[in-house]
C-alpha cells in the first residue's frame, strides 16, 4: 500500500532515487563532498578507513552516497560496493598531477568492471581553488576518459568541495541523467 | 602505485618492515603536531613527520604542494616515500619546523587545525635559512641516532635484498632478552603509565613487552586469524614472507639500533621523550590510568563509532527526522548519544576534547548551531566523533551499549592479533643488542606462549594506555588487516570474526540476517539491512560510518 503511494507520487512528482558510489584516491577530497552535500558546510575531515554513506535530496531525486575510503590498501574493497551502482562519482585530486596516472589506473578498473557498466560516470574535478588545478578538459585526457569510459555516459564537472562549488551540479547532471531501474 | 605491480610488491613489503620499525622510534611515536596523540599511524611522507589520523586529516586540507599523507598501514610506500621518512623523522622535522616555538610546546587541542597549518603552510616558526639537510638537525639527540643508523641499515639492507635475496640470514640468530628490556619497557608502557614513560624501571622490562605485543599485534594485521590457539604458527606463517625476503634489511637495521642502545644506558631513550611533552601528556595520561577502562572506551568509541552505527542503522527507521532538519538533528542526537554513554571516558582522555564537544551537541539541536558544528566535527576530541556525528543520525540508547560492549571485544580480538608480531619478532632480532628500539624484537624473545598470554591481558592496557586515540585506531589497523590479510587469505574471514567479535550486531540489531556468510552476517545483517533501508526507505539520513567489514556485509546489502 505505502509501496504503491510512493510510486504514484514519483510517477506525478517525478521522485526518483539513486544510488551512487564515490571513489577515488585518497585525501581527492570523497568525504569533504560527501558532507558537503549533506550538510552544505565545510567539515573538517579525517582519513575515511571504512565508508561513509550519507542520503542527499536534490530536486526531486534521492541520492544514496557512498564514499568509501581511498588507502593504497583498501581500495580492493571497492568492488564490494559496485553492485546496484547508478552513478559512480570519481573525485580526482586536481592538483595531485604526480598520481594522475595512478587515478587513472584505478578508475578504468572500476568503470570497466562488469557491474558497473550501467553507471554513468561523474568525475569531480576537485580542488579547483588552488592555484594550478587541472581544469576539467586536461583531467578528461589525463585520465583517458574517452577510451576508458567510452561505453558510458561521463561528465566532468570542477568543483571545490570546500566551498561547495560544482558539487550540486555534477548532482543535478547525475539526476537528469540517471534511467530509473527497471520495477 | 606499486600496489599492482608484483616486482613492486617485495619493495612495499621491505618498506613496509622498514617503515614499521621507524614508528618505533622514540621521536615517532607521539604525533608531531598535537603532540599529544600516541603511536600516530598516519604520515607526511615529503615532510617526513608521523602525525595522528586527525592531524593527517588537517594535512591533508592544505593541499599535496604542502602535505603528502599516507598511513602506516593502509597504503604502500614507494623507496622515495620511506627515504623521506627516514632522513627527517619527528624530531627532525620538528627542529625545522618549530625552530621558534619554546621547546616542548603543546599546541591548544582547540587550535590545532589553526597551529598546523600556521606552521607548514605560513611557516612561521622555520629555521632560518630554508630547509636544511636533516642529518644536520641531529647534534644532541639520543633518538636521531638510532635514526641514522637506522637510515643506513635500510640503505645497506636494501640494497643487499635487492641483490641477494637473503644476505643477512645468519645475522638473524635469537635475540638476547636482556638487551630488550630497556627499550620496551619505555615504549609502550609510557602509554599505560605516564610515570613508567619517564622513570622507566630497568626490570620492568620483561613486563612491558607483552604490553607492546599486544598493541603491536593490533596494528599487525590478522585479527581474522583471531584464536590465540596459533599463535607459534601465526607468527610463522603471517610473516614468512617479510622474514624470508624482506628481512635482510631489518635485521641490519635493528642490530644498528640497539648497538646503539647499548653504547647509550637504557636511561636515554627515555630521555628522548622530552620531545613528547611529557608534562602535558601526564595530565593526559593520568585520567586514563586511573580508568583505564574509561579511557579505553572513549577511544574505542571514537574509533568505532562507526560500528557502533551497526545498533543505529537497524534504529533509522524508526528515528528517522525529516529530511531538511534532519542533518542536523541526526548530528546532534549521535553527539548527544556518543557523548552520554562515552563522556566521562572522553573528557578525561582528551581533557578539553570532551567538554569541548558536549556544548556541540547540545546546541546542534537548533538549526543555528551551523557553525559550530562544522568545527566541533573535527576538532573536538576524537575523531571517532566525527564520524559518529556525521553518519550515525539514528543512533539511541542502544548505542552506548554497543559501544561499550564492543570495546571489550575489540580488545578481545585484538589480543589475537598479537601473533603477528612474534614473526616479525624472529626477523629482527640480531645476535647482539637486539633492537630496544623495537618491542618487535621482545616479543620474539619473550618466548612464544609469553606473547600470547600476555597479549591477552597487556593487550587491553596498552591499549588502554594508548587509548590515545591512536590505538583505538590501531583498530583501524585490525581492520586495515581486513584487506591484506584478506586478500592474502580468505577474504571473508574477517568480516565475520569482527562481527562475532563486536557482538554489537547481537544485542542492538535485529539482524535480518545476510545470505552467505557465518554468524557474523547475521549480525551484520542486522546491520546491513539498515543500509539498505536507507536507499529503500529513502527516510534515513545517513546510515553509519562503515568502519568495518563493509566488505561482506555489504555485498549482502545489495544483493
Amino acid at each position: 500500500m505505502g509501496a504503491k503511494v510512493s510510486k504514484m507520487l514519483e510517477k506525478i512528482f517525478g521522485n526518483k532515487e539513486m544510488r551512487l558510489l564515490m571513489l577515488g584516491l585518497d585525501a581527492a577530497g570523497k568525504t569533504t563532498i560527501l558532507y558537503n552535500l549533506k550538510l552544505e558546510q565545510d567539515v573538517t575531515t579525517i582519513p575515511t578507513v571504512g565508508f561513509n554513506v550519507e542520503t542527499v535530496t536534490y530536486k526531486n531525486t534521492k541520492f544514496n552516497v557512498w564514499d568509501v575510503g581511498g588507502q593504497d590498501k583498501i581500495r580492493p574493497l571497492w568492488r564490494h560496493y559496485f553492485s546496484g551502482t547508478q552513478g559512480l562519482v570519481f573525485v580526482v585530486d586536481s592538483n595531485d598531477r604526480d598520481r594522475m596516472e595512478e587515478a587513472q589506473i584505478e578508475l578504468k578498473r572500476i568503470i570497466q568492471d562488469r557491474e558497473m557498466k550501467d553507471a554513468l560516470l561523474l568525475v569531480f574535478a576537485n580542488k579547483q581553488d588552488v592555484p594550478g588545478a587541472m581544469r576539467p578538459d586536461e583531467l578528461s585526457r589525463k585520465l583517458k576518459l574517452d577510451e576508458i569510459a567510452k561505453n558510458h555516459l561521463w561528465k566532468v564537472e570542477p568543483s571545490c568541495a570546500t566551498t561547495g562549488e560544482g558539487i550540486f551540479e555534477g548532482l543535478e547532471w547525475l539526476g537528469k541523467n540517471v534511467k530509473l531501474p527497471p520495477k | 602505485m606499486s600496489r599492482r605491480l608484483n616486482p613492486g610488491a617485495d619493495r612495499a613489503e621491505v618498506n613496509r618492515a622498514t617503515l614499521k620499525s621507524l614508528v618505533k622510534l622514540e621521536s615517532n611515536k607521539s604525533c608531531a603536531d598535537c603532540k599529544r596523540n600516541k603511536h600516530p599511524r598516519w604520515a607526511s611522507w615529503n615532510l617526513g613527520i608521523f602525525v595522528c589520523i586527525r592531524c593527517s586529516g588537517i594535512h591533508r586540507g592544505m593541499g599535496t604542494h604542502i602535505s603528502r599523507v599516507k598511513s602506516v598501514d593502509l597504503d604502500s610506500w614507494t623507496d622515495e616515500q620511506l627515504n623521506s621518512m627516514l632522513k627527517w623523522g619527528n624530531a627532525r622535522a620538528n627542529k625545522y619546523w618549530e625552530a621558534k616555538l619554546a621547546p616542548g610546546h603543546v599546541p591548544s587541542e582547540a587550535k590545532i587545525e589553526n597551529f598546523i597549518r600556521t606552521k607548514y603552510d605560513s611557516k612561521r616558526w622555520v629555521m632560518d635559512g630554508g630547509i636544511p639537510d636533516p642529518s644536520t638537525l641531529t647534534e644532541d639527540g639520543d633518538d636521531d641516532v638510532p635514526l641514522n643508523v637506522v637510515q643506513e641499515k635500510a640503505k645497506i639492507g636494501r640494497s643487499e635484498s635487492q641483490r641477494a635475496g637473503q644476505p643477512s640470514g645468519a645475522i638473524r640468530p635469537p635475540p638476547n632478552v636482556d638487551l630488550f628490556g630497556d627499550d620496551p619497557a619505555p615504549v609502550r608502557p609510557s602509554t599505560t603509565e605516564p610515570s613508567m614513560s619517564r622513570q622507566p624501571p630497568p626490570k620492568a622490562a620483561p613486563a612491558p613487552p607483552k604490553a607492546s605485543k599486544p598493541a603491536d599485534s593490533l596494528l599487525g594485521l590478522d585479527f581474522l586469524g583471531g584464536s590465540q590457539s596459533t599463535p607459534p604458527a601465526r607468527a610463522a606463517s603471517a610473516t614468512p614472507t617479510s622474514s624470508g625476503s624482506t628481512m635482510p634489511s631489518r635485521p641490519d637495521l635493528k642490530q644498528s639500533i640497539l648497538s646503539l642502545y647499548a653504547a647509550a644506558p637504557k636511561p636515554q631513550p627515555q630521555p628522548s621523550h622530552s620531545h613528547h611533552p611529557s608534562g602535558s601528556f601526564g595530565g593526559m595520561q593520568s585520567p586514563p590510568m586511573q580508568s583505564p577502562q574509561l579511557s579505553s572506551f572513549g577511544g574505542m568509541n571514537d574509533a568505532f563509532s562507526g560500528l557502533n552505527f551497526s545498533s543505529q542503522p537497524a534504529q533509522q527507521p524508526a528515528q528517522q527526522p525529516a529530511p531538511k532538519p534532519s542533518p542536523f538533528d541526526s548530528l546532534t542526537s549521535s553527539f548527544s548519544q556518543r557523548s552520554t554513554p562515552s563522556q566521562s571516558t572522553s573528557t578525561s582522555a582528551f581533557g578539553g576534547g570532551g567538554s569541548f564537544f558536549d556544548p556541540t551537541p547540545s546546541k546542534s539541536p537548533q538549526p543555528a548551531p551551523q557553525s559550530t558544528q562544522q568545527r566541533s566535527m573535527s576538532s573536538s576530541g576524537g575523531f571517532g566523533d566525527f564520524f559518529s556525528s556525521t553518519p550515525s543520525p539514528a543512533a539511541t540508547a542502544p548505542k552506548p551499549a554497543a559501544s561499550t560492549s564492543m570495546g571489550g571485544d575489540l580488545f578481545d580480538f585484538a589480543t589475537p592479533a598479537s601473533q603477528p608480531p612474534p614473526p616479525a619478532a624472529p626477523k629482527p632480532t640480531p645476535s647482539y643488542n637486539k633492537a630496544s628500539a623495537f618491542n618487535l624484537s621482545q616479543p620474539a624473545q619473550s618466548a612464544l606462549p609469553k606473547p600470547q598470554v600476555s597479549a591477552q591481558s597487556s593487550s587491553t592496557f596498552s591499549n588502554i594506555g594508548g587509548m590515545s586515540n591512536m590505538d583505538a585506531w590501531g583498530s583501524n589497523d585490525v581492520w586495515a588487516s581486513n584487506p591484506s590479510t584478506a586478500a592474502a587469505h580468505a577474504k571473508p574471514s574477517p568480516a565475520p570474526a569482527a562481527s562475532s567479535d563486536f557482538g554489537w550486531g547481537s544485542s542492538t540489531t535485529p539482524a535480518k540476517s545476510g545470505p552467505a556468510e557465518v554468524t557474523a552476517d547475521e549480525e551484520f545483517g542486522g546491520w546491513s539491512s539498515a543500509a539498505p533501508v536507507t536507499p529503500a526507505a529513502g527516510k534515513g539520513q545517513g546510515t553509519g560510518t562503515g568502519g568495518f567489514g563493509g566488505d561482506d556485509l555489504f555485498s549482502n546489502v545489495w544483493q
